[in-house]
């Protein structure tokens, strides 16, 4: 079973962690832990939040299943909205679909299946002559969970008659398939000025949004970062902390009076 | 017998309704190489296309005329990465960096594409910068600190979700599980109510009487 070859192109290595919203942190926790034996790796109080949860298990030496619980979770499960509901179903752009783990083989798979059937939750598949041999089944708060055994890739991966449907032609899928490698400046690039309509939102609310794109790196980096385990005592004077907070206001306040944000 | 662990992770699969400025922007703005594109079931309704990171393990994309134009901040989606949305839905996906020099390097790959980012903060057990992608999606890359990650296990936390020390053991140190020689079967159609996919009743019976 191979995957293909790590490239020496730089693109993201794999996922550090996935995010998933739940209602209830210590149950979810203890689904992943006794149906598919994850162990939990870290649980705290979310940096820059009130009385919000962040665990972490493990997937493997990087990555990470994170769960966050906040105390207002929107609880109502809107399928074909917020959740599919199935791997046959869809929901809203953007959403997720499904989240797939892989393990190394095809008797890893059926044990990990009969794992998950042991705990009463039903898991269907791998279906016969599935190139990909794949499980499914319900996670906690309605998400759905595949299990993977990787694959050859298929000798003909790129489908144009799909991708015109889709609206891609083959010119497209060429390009698509050839990223172009990326050229470091000699110095680091600031953020981009602020535009009226950017294409891809900046992901913070507007005017804290403006903001950001404006203030130094080095200045967010001391004011925000937290670096210390919360087993540890923090230090008592945060002289470059306090530094860079009150910087960042004065250029709040300055670049409001001038108009700039 | 060993406790059975996974690889990786394989992949994550996002709804779409525009396929080529989804994957247009992830091969732009994080030069990732689409891998495959195909129909997706026997209907030819919707088509699934995958695009690779480095490790092997990918993002892919579903597309199909069904799916809703809709996002609701609060709900299916959230506002910021730190931000509210419904139980059991994405907040957010944080790539791997292998080091700081390529968290660097991907924040001015993602600059230089005219999309913000904000970072790196540090949070003791990795750096992350912050940026936002299509459809909504809110995006992280990170890169692991060399530090202990059991250091961020919060005794205040583990007191608050009404956890014992030994709930916090065996949460730590997950109980193996011997595998009986024949496989298990699922359990009855009636049970399982509480994690169940959703399907027509009809269809949930005809895909549990397929399941062996």
């Amino acid at each position: 079973m191979t995957r293909p070859s790590p490239s020496t192109h730089l693109f993201p290595h794999g996922v550090h962690h996935v995010a998933l919203s739940t209602f209830d942190m210590a149950g979810s926790l203890q689904f992943f832990n006794e149906v598919l034996g994850l162990e939990l790796v870290m649980l705290y109080w979310m940096h820059g939040a009130e009385n919000v949860v962040h665990g972490f298990l493990r997937i493997n030496d990087y990555a990470l299943l994170g769960l966050v619980s906040h105390p207002d979770v929107p609880q109502e499960i809107d399928i074909g909205q917020t959740h599919p509901g199935s791997p046959d179903a869809v929901s809203a752009r953007g959403t997720m679909q499904y989240l797939c783990l892989e393990v190394e083989t095809q008797a890893d798979l059926i044990a990990l299946r009969s794992r998950i059937r042991s705990k009463g939750i039903h898991c269907f598949g791998p279906q016969p002559g599935e190139r990909v041999p794949s499980i499914v089944f319900a996670g906690p708060d309605g998400m759905v969970l595949k299990i993977v055994v990787p694959s050859e890739p298929a000798s003909e991966p790129m489908n144009l008659e799909a991708a015109a449907a889709a609206g891609l032609t083959a010119q497209d899928i060429a390009d698509l398939s050839s990223p172009v490698a990326f050229e470091r400046p000699a110095a680091p690039l600031p953020n981009p000025p602020l535009g009226d309509s950017p294409d891809i939102r900046f992901p913070f609310p507007e005017k804290a949004a403006k903001l950001l794109a404006i203030v130094p790196d080095e200045w967010l980096y001391a004011a925000l970062s937290q670096p210390h385990p919360p087993t540890d005592k923090p230090p008592v004077l945060q002289l470059e902390r306090w530094g860079a907070l009150v910087k960042i206001g004065a250029l709040g306040v300055y670049s409001k009076l001038t108009g700039r944000i | 017998m060993a406790n059975l662990t996974f690889s990786n992770l394989s992949h994550v699969q996002f709804h779409t309704r525009d396929l080529k400025r989804t994957l247009t922007f992830f091969k732009d703005v994080l030069g990732l190489p689409l891998r495959s594109i195909d129909w997706l079931g026997e209907d030819r309704e919707a088509v699934r296309a995958t695009m690779g990171l480095s490790d092997g393990s990918s993002l892919s994309f579903l597309w199909s005329p069904a799916v809703p134009d809709l996002v609701a901040f609060g709900t299916t989606h959230a506002t910021d990465p730190a931000g509210l949305c419904t139980r059991g839905t994405l907040q957010h996906v944080a790539f791997n960096a292998k080091t700081m020099e390529d968290l660097l390097a991907l924040r001015d790959r993602i600059r230089s594409h005219g999309v913000h980012c904000a970072g790196p903060l540090n949070h003791g057990f990795c750096h992350s910068i912050y940026f936002g992608g299509p459809e909504e999606m809110i995006l992280e890359v990170a890169v692991h600190n060399d530090v202990e990650m059991h250091r961020w296990i919060e005794p205040s936390v583990v007191e608050a979700l009404g956890l014992s020390e030994q709930g916090v053991d065996a949460l730590r140190n997950p109980a193996p599980f011997e595998s009986p020689q024949e496989p298990v079967k699922n359990v009855p159609l009636e049970a399982s109510q509480q994690h169940r996919l959703v399907y027509s009743d009809d269809r949930y019976a005809a895909l549990y009487a397929q399941s062996d």
